[in-house]
């Protein structure tokens, strides 16, 4: 078995992107995990109670966009997204 | 980048920024001493070590004593480095890490440029502010000296000093209206300040000349002429107590051993790829946009290759140049792979690669305006590199690489105060609020983020004193305080930052200039963190303080007990004038958190709360945490609301059915 860790709570296993604690397959390594997690948006005053409407100062709209464990809800990561971008792929290992 | 882009640019600093080439073209008047000893022994070697650390170290304090100024004496906005004959580093100082990354552009250009007309010889010194040569925007002074031994080019001193003001259009330099770089400072290419020895008093007027403040910026001159001067002679002295082979031996064995240090930790972390992208806010006054800063990094084999692709075009005065972005990226490269080599950068810069597209607003083109970038896109791409460069570490099969993985730093964008009029003493001034250098840092991976703890690419810089920025300029604190939940939740929290109230004071109005980002975006948390608090600047109009507190009998500690009407100043403005009966409100944002917040140790939350570092209510929010009446951790009720939460985030979130992005 080859095992490699990818981020706080994700290794790749075998080819595949895998929970640390529940060990749901989340993806193939070549594919961003995100998109075999669970997504959730909510306003940015849910990430930080001390966050003002972006609207004050834009007129994009800005969210607090949450990737979720399917296995065991653990928040495996966040964004701050801007108009409706797909989540970044951001982390990708050979 | 693409190749048909690659074949049409000429990097030499005048409308590209310079990028040296591999082997420089140097007059042959100009001969450099390569000669080093073969090897030099363990002890002669670590005396020599910190001895060339001690003349940077006091190349930096000889700045500070001289200038009056206190961007450098708390901002410490300045840093000294050591360079060979090949103007490759051998020491950064411990201040304010970017800027000598730029600066060791500028003494290669100078090489390349003023090795013939003027020439460069002994005792001279040269000074430059071009962006596109060798600054990270046009405030940023650089000051550099060869140092020669027996006729030949022996090594470089070189400083950068934030100057007061140098004119334009905008006073203290930070232009939130300019539309290119002709509505701001001008822009001086290295010219030969000193020539063997003695001043050009013809450079020092045209210099000075558009000045608002000449006399402090002729302070500020001598500063960091006499800083290199020092560090000048320190060398010589050492060339001539242990030979010059020794010394340049030292030099090349510093650089060899960052750079084996640099490749035995690149060899812990697999080959891959990692982004992490940003949001600049604000082109020109008026404007409500928001603008992609994108850094990406690529692992291969010992290379580590940076590219802003993705970023957003050039435009209004987001924008910064290349010399800002490197600078930027290296700064915490030494903080995070390299913070046991004494920030000899060289090992690492000799296995990276900078793969930029010219005309974004990371890599500024001429004639774009580049006088916010240190306050906008350097700041930012400083936190986003430590992320990417963060992601990367967590890869790493080396514990001590894993335990640099951060979060988001605090501040993302310097929310920018300038401050310009008549002082109580009826004096002009102007200037910038130093107060958001108490920055917050990071959450680690195995700590918390340290409330206004400053960046972790800065060791030196302090806060002023309220009392010291209250004799400078003409207005009083209401209060500077630091600002609860303002750190990113997280399993590890990030940093808290704080928020400061000023009344104009003995005199009629301070006119006043905003130039930030981070109004309307935070900094992201970390593998589950939670995001940062936002900067935030509020003018509270005809809030008549005084009027209050003859009322009440006590001073307003909070924005909620202001009376008045909230003007939300945005993050680029001009035409702002609070007089004595306004109250200007200034935050700046803290740290993002790092994993998810409900596996912090409850212990942890109820700590904070109690120290008010966390209310109570975003204690159970985030956290999931409860607490008894006595401030206790009720451990039934905290279970069962985590339970709660998690199920609620299963039930809620749903498989993203939009586009995926491509890479």
């Amino acid at each position: 078995m080859s095992e490699r860790g990818l981020t706080e709570y994700l290794h790749v296993v075998d080819g595949e992107i895998r929970c640390r604690r529940c060990g749901h397959a989340l993806g193939p390594a070549g594919r961003n995990f995100k998109h075999g997690a669970l997504v959730r948006e909510q306003p940015l005053s849910e990430g930080n109670p001390t966050l003002r409407d972006p609207a004050i100062y834009t007129d994009s709209t800005v969210v607090f966009r949450q990737f979720i464990c399917p296995g065991c809800g653990t928040m495996l990561e966040t964004e701050v997204a801007v108009d409706g971008a797909p989540p970044q792929w951001d982390v990708r290992v050979a | 980048m693409a190749a048909s882009v690659q074949q049409e640019i000429s990097w030499d600093g005048i409308d590209y920024p310079y990028v040296p080439p591999k082997q420089l073209r140097i007059h042959e008047s100009l001969q450099l001493h390569a000669e080093a000893d073969d090897t030099v022994d363990p002890i002669t070697h670590e005396v020599l070590r910190h001895a060339l650390w001690n003349v940077n170290t006091e190349h930096g304090n000889t700045i500070m004593k001289i200038s009056g100024s206190p961007i450098c004496a708390y901002g410490h906005d300045f840093n000294p480095s050591i360079l060979d004959e090949n103007g490759d580093f051998v020491f950064f100082g411990p201040f304010l890490q970017y800027l000598s990354a730029a600066a060791g552009a500028a003494v290669k250009w100078t090489m390349e440029n003023r090795s013939e007309n003027p020439g460069i010889n002994d005792g001279d010194i040269f000074l430059t502010n071009d962006p596109w040569v060798g600054a990270t925007h046009q405030s940023d002074v650089a000051v550099y000296a060869p140092v020669f031994w027996e006729g030949k080019l022996f090594c470089w001193v070189a400083n950068t000093l934030h100057q007061w003001d140098l004119g334009g259009t905008a006073p203290g330099g930070f232009n939130p209206m300019a539309v290119d770089v002709f509505w701001e400072t001008p822009c001086i290419p290295p010219v030969k300040i000193v020539e063997a020895g003695t001043m050009r008093r013809d450079i020092e007027e045209y210099y000075l000349r558009s000045s608002r403040v000449p006399k402090l910026v002729a302070l500020d001159l001598r500063a960091e002429i006499t800083g290199c001067t020092i560090a000048r002679d320190r060398i010589v002295g050492l060339i001539e107590r242990y030979g010059a082979g020794t010394v340049k031996a030292t030099m090349r064995k510093l650089q060899n051993d960052s750079e084996a240090a640099f490749v035995k930790r690149l060899e812990s972390i697999p080959d891959g790829k990692w982004t992490q992208e940003g949001w600049m806010e604000v082109a020109l006054p008026g404007d409500r946009g928001l603008y992609r800063n994108r850094v990406t990094l690529t692992k291969e084999g010992d290379r580590l290759i940076f590219s802003n692709e993705g970023s957003a075009a050039q435009q209004g005065t987001l924008n910064g140049v290349l010399a800002a972005w490197k600078g930027a990226v290296v700064s915490m490269l030494a903080s995070q792979m390299l913070y046991d080599q004494m920030f000899v950068i060289e090992g690492a810069l000799r296995h990276c690669e900078f793969d930029v597209e010219p005309g974004l607003i990371n890599c500024a083109t001429r004639p774009a305006a580049v006088s916010g970038a240190p306050a906008l896109i350097l700041i930012q791409s400083i936190g986003l590199g430590g992320l990417v460069i963060s992601k990367m570490l967590a890869t790493s099969t080396d514990e001590a690489m894993r335990s640099e993985v951060q979060s988001c730093m605090g501040v993302l964008a310097y929310p920018i105060v300038a401050i310009q009029g008549v002082d109580q003493r009826g004096a002009g001034y102007s200037s910038f609020l130093l107060d958001p250098v108490g920055s917050a840092l990071p959450a680690l991976s195995w700590r918390d983020g340290q409330d206004t703890g400053g960046w972790p690419w800065d060791l030196q810089s302090t806060m002023p004193n309220v009392e010291d920025n209250e004799l400078f300029y003409p207005f009083i604190y209401l209060w500077r305080k630091e600002l609860p939940d303002s750190g990113g939740a997280g399993t590890f929290r990030g940093g808290n930052s704080a928020e400061l109230a000023l009344v104009p004071h003995k005199t009629g109005s301070i006119n006043l200039f905003t130039i930030t980002s981070e109004l309307a975006v935070p900094g992201p948390g970390l593998f589950g963190g939670f995001p940062s608090s936002t900067n935030k600047y509020a003018l509270h109009k005809g809030a008549k303080v005084q009027e209050q507190i003859a009322r009440s009998g006590r001073m307003p500690t909070d924005p909620s007990e202001l009376g008045g009407d909230v003007d939300w100043v945005p993050a680029k403005s001009f035409d702002r004038a609070p007089t004595p009966d306004d109250v200007f409100v200034c935050a700046w944002a803290g740290a993002s958190g790092y994993g998810d917040p409900l596996d912090r140790e409850p212990w942890r939350v109820a700590a904070d709360v109690a120290a008010g570092r966390v209310t109570a209510a975003w204690g159970e929010q985030a956290y999931g945490v409860v607490l008894a009446g006595d401030g206790s951790v009720d451990d039934a009720a905290t279970s069962s609301r985590r339970d709660a939460q998690r199920r609620a985030r299963l039930a809620e979130g749903k498989l993203w059915d939009g586009p995926e992005e491509e890479w």
